[in-house]
């Protein structure tokens, strides 16, 4: 009896061959990916190239993220192909079989899927990921080695995702067979559309919900500071995709219907042939299928922010090399001998190739960034209040701007993204604060932070802190915002600070040579003592450049997941509804539809299903650019703001991509419906 | 001249791979003349689908000839078929065939639709015939909520909204209960009392006692055909029986 079972089970999934084969293929996918991103996570040789380190990372973030969607994916596709089994389970209980047997019979069927599934998905994987990992190597410039890699781990990883996936289908499977009754399943899947007020009612719900969700996203302010970045801007944009995923569904599954409905009210319109087949079929169709066209427009929107943000990326790429890479590393010293050693040793070590730039002084102090009123005598707390504020002198500034401020005596530059005013000093002396400019060099030296700009020489601005015993200085945000001096502090520490209060020189040192010669020698002088905050503008460059190619070559295979995902919706969207149309087609043909017609309105509803997501995909990839531009400016602060037109030229290639994809699946949906014909 | 004229038409189904040819229709000749209403009578397999659907230009017979008119069928062009099909013909089938993506109202629309008339003429055409059908309440419904009688009503308003020359009805009562069979029949009586010419198939007796003229067809000839004359539909009925009982004792 229990080979009974499994005959059952295997003759169905070779009859419906057709279902099967592309299920099978498009969760071995799924698995081959899982498997080689796993893998990339996972392996010494990628992590050993530059930017290797942040491909690892991205690839163990991408497997999540990928695994997740995979997931909800294959148990989607799950329904399409299960959909036409139900009357075969109903003929088998009505001959007699247990629903504890037809369980028997699901059970085989999944565990003949997930095998067939994840033994083609590894073994893909373990193809592919070598020559992926080849790939790589070239593309990111690593050491090519032929030795064949397999990760046990990742095949453990991905086989787990199976028994998971194909636990849950169960489940859901398990669940339907009790509830639905043996009548239900015998009933033909024909039903007309529904009707009613509540479709409108929720059509306009999911309009409101979709203009709340816009109205969340242009809140995010245009600069993102990366402080604030991942905490409320964070949980505001997740809480704001929800309500996009919630608001599209609602539109595609009640609005489509509304709108469709009404339309049909507009007889002039409605009474033409093409208009009266196609609105009438896409009425009756978007019960099912509008929960298809919201996974397609949710797939688009991601696979169109994902390649406007690559190409973002990508294009704003060149301007931040051109700003970090003409320097090979900085150093600060805050005293002549650590600056005449490290000279020494680079001109020993790189053959007097390298030359100093520039040498350019800061006055480092402690500010505390405190929020809402000011406190007097306000205690340093702790050290994660505190933040460095640089002072510097105003012909720093115009090298480093090509900019000169002209800041009276009684004035300071201030370059910073805070809302600062003023700034005095408890004694009651007031500095006007000159607002100034940031430029991709300044910000090389000198990072991100708060820079004051001092007109005068910096050596006499010492002797004014020291003079007025100038300590802590506070930022503090909200209403009047000053910067504040701690003076009683201050006295308590005044030899300390004496001591740490020095002036400190940042150099700037190029050295020829190709970026990795330039960062030898700044592993060289790191390691050499009295030199502090070192940095190099090559590493920065080399990993900006391995975390750029990564990202590239992650956000490539994303894309090329989400084609596939798309492909194999709207395969499965297309076979079944041709199943189900070819009847109807045959009786339109019967009553004097000619094959030209029947083509022309198979391509209409094509191009409506595929072009509604799309454009909705579009409109919501738009909204999301002040977030999205946030994310890469945390890689790359200079990126150009061409995210708009890149969206939209993204949306193009998708409706490209789409139409090819649409012309393969209409001949799929056309094929059967004319096979129809030639069957009687 | 006969409206419909079948001239030793002639259909050979052959198996793609074994070659192995099976004689659907070995020669049938007949015509219906405009006006009538002919059924054609036989069992299952007998060959009186294929012939009916070789009529209706939807399958090509393998030599003979058709002639609606005077047109012969053969020479139409493909792409001139689906329009002539939906001016002269008429169709009513077993399973209703009724669309589940249109109202009952647009599944009478369609042809109309099909054939560019006027959103005005439209209604003008279908509102008055419905309710000549007593279908008019159920225009807005769906096919699903409706009755199975209703469902042929509708069917029979779709196939005669085009006023076609020929009604063609392929056992239109198969899928009927007793009463809502003897309401389609009914209905086909007033059609074919208002003028309309019908070929109807089927191998019911009772359907085809409604005729005013039985064909018998048997391994793809058509052998015999009764008149009715004065007959009523009992008697009609009765003669039918006789017949069919002397005829499928053998030949």
């Amino acid at each position: 009896m229990r080979n009974v079972y499994f005959k059952i089970a295997v003759n169905a999934i070779s009859k419906k061959r057709i279902v099967y084969i592309p299920y099978i293929f498009s969760t071995a996918i799924m698995g081959m990916v899982l498997y080689i991103l796993i893998s990339l996570s996972l392996d010494q040789d990628t992590s050993a190239m530059f930017g290797g380190h942040s491909l690892a990372i991205l690839s163990k973030i991408g497997s999540i993220v990928f695994f997740i969607l995979s997931m909800i994916f294959n148990i989607y596709i799950s329904f399409f192909v299960t959909r036409g089994r139900n009357k075969e389970y109903a003929v088998l209980n009505v001959l007699g079989m247990e629903k504890k047997h037809l369980l028997k019979i699901i059970f085989i069927e999944n565990i003949i899927l997930s095998i067939a599934g994840s033994g083609i998905g590894i073994a893909g994987g373990v193809v592919f990921y070598k020559l992926i990992q080849l790939a790589l190597i070239k593309y990111m410039g690593g050491e090519i080695n032929y030795r064949l890699t397999f990760s046990f781990t990742a095949v453990l990883i991905v086989l787990a995702s199976y028994v998971l996936v194909y636990a849950i289908i169960s489940v859901i499977q398990i669940i339907m067979l009790y509830v639905m009754k043996t009548v239900d399943y015998m009933k033909s899947g024909s039903r007309g559309e529904k009707k009613g007020k509540l479709y409108l009612l929720f059509a306009f719900l999911g309009v409101a919900i979709l203009v709340l969700a816009y109205k969340l996203e242009s809140s995010i302010p245009p600069d993102l500071r990366i402080r604030t970045f991942m905490g409320d801007t964070t949980k505001k944009f997740i809480f704001a995709s929800l309500l996009i995923v919630t608001a599209t569904y609602l539109i595609f599954v009640f609005g489509s219907v509304a709108v469709l409905s009404s339309i049909k009210k507009l007889k002039l319109f409605f009474y033409r042939k093409l208009n009266f087949i196609n609105i009438s079929t896409l009425a009756y169709r978007m019960r099912r299928s509008a929960i298809g066209l919201g996974t397609i427009c949710i797939l688009s929107t991601l696979a169109i922010i994902l390649t406007a943000a690559l190409l973002t990326f990508v294009t704003s790429a060149d301007d931040y090399l051109a700003t970090i890479v003409p320097e090979s590393f900085m150093f600060e010293a805050t005293d002549d001998e650590g600056t005449e050693s490290i000279m020494s040793y680079l001109n020993t070590y790189t053959g007097n190739s390298s030359k100093t730039q520039g040498v350019y002084d800061a006055l480092p102090l402690l500010i505390r960034m405190q929020s809402g009123r000011m406190i007097e005598n306000a205690a340093v707390k702790s050290a994660v209040e505190m933040g460095i504020v640089y002072i510097i002198d105003e012909a720093s500034y115009s090298t480093l701007t090509d900019y000169d401020p002209d800041i009276a005596n009684n004035e300071f530059g201030l370059v910073s993204n805070e809302k600062i005013n003023t700034f005095h000093d408890m004694d009651g002396v007031e500095h006007n604060l000159v607002k100034l400019d940031s430029s991709p060099k300044l910000v090389s030296v000198y990072g991100n932070g708060n820079l004051l700009v001092y007109p005068g020489d910096i050596d006499m601005l010492l002797d004014f802190y020291l003079y007025n015993d100038i300590r802590y200085v506070s930022v503090i945000n909200g209403g009047d915002t000053n910067l504040w001096i701690d003076k009683e502090r201050l006295a308590e520490e005044k030899e300390t600070f004496r001591e740490e209060f020095k002036r400190t020189t940042i150099y700037i040192v190029d050295v020829d040579g190709s970026y990795e010669a330039q960062y030898q020698a700044y592993m060289e002088v790191s390691g050499i003592v009295g030199v502090s905050n070192t940095s190099s503008s090559t590493a920065e460059a080399m990993e900006f450049i391995g975390l750029y190619k990564g990202l590239t070559f992650l956000c490539t295979i994303i894309l090329f997941l989400f084609i596939v995902m798309v492909s194999v919706t709207l395969y499965y969207k297309n076979l079944f509804e041709g199943i189900e149309d070819a009847s109807n087609y045959e009786v339109m043909r019967k009553l004097g539809m000619d094959d030209k017609l029947i083509n022309r309105t198979v391509y209409i509803q094509m191009t409506f299903s595929l072009i509604l997501p799309i454009a909705l995909a579009a409109f919501h990839a738009l909204f999301s650019e002040r977030y999205v531009i946030g994310v890469i400016k945390t890689v790359n602060p200079y990126v150009q703001r061409s995210f708009q037109y890149l969206t939209v030229f993204s949306t193009i290639v998708a409706i490209v991509l789409y139409f090819f994809i649409g012309v393969l699946a209409s001949r799929t949906y056309i094929k059967i419906v004319k096979g129809q014909k030639k069957e009687d | 001249m006969s409206l419909l004229e079948v001239k030793n038409v002639r259909k050979i189904y052959s198996t793609r791979f074994s070659g192995n040819k099976v004689v659907a229709l070995s020669d049938v000749n007949m015509t219906v003349e405009e006006g009538e209403f002919v059924a054609i009578m036989g069992e299952s397999g007998s060959g009186k689908t294929t012939l009916l659907n070789i009529i209706a230009a939807m399958d090509d017979a393998t030599s003979g000839d058709i002639f609606l008119n005077g047109t012969n069928i053969k020479e139409i062009k493909e792409h001139k078929l689906a329009e002539f099909r939906r001016r002269e013909f008429g169709f009513v089938f077993q399973e209703f065939n009724l669309l589940d993506t249109f109202s009952i109202g647009d599944n009478i629309r369609l042809p109309l639709v099909l054939d560019d008339h006027k959103s005005k003429e439209i209604d003008d055409i279908v509102i008055p015939l419905a309710g000549k059908l007593g279908i008019k309440e159920i225009l807005d419904k769906y096919p699903y909520e409706v009755s199975g009688g209703e469902k042929q009503r509708a069917a029979c308003c779709r196939a005669v909204v085009m006023k076609p020359k020929l009604l063609l009805a392929d056992e239109p009562t198969g899928s009927l209960d007793s009463k809502s069979t003897g309401e389609v029949l009914h209905l086909l009586e007033e059609l074919h009392a208002s003028g309309q010419t019908i070929l109807l198939v089927t191998h019911s007796v009772k359907a085809a006692s409604h005729a005013s003229r039985v064909l018998f067809i048997k391994d793809g000839e058509v052998y015999h055909q009764l008149y009715r004359g004065a007959l009523s539909n009992h008697e009609f009925y009765n003669r039918i029986s006789d017949s069919l009982q002397v005829l499928l004792g053998g030949r």
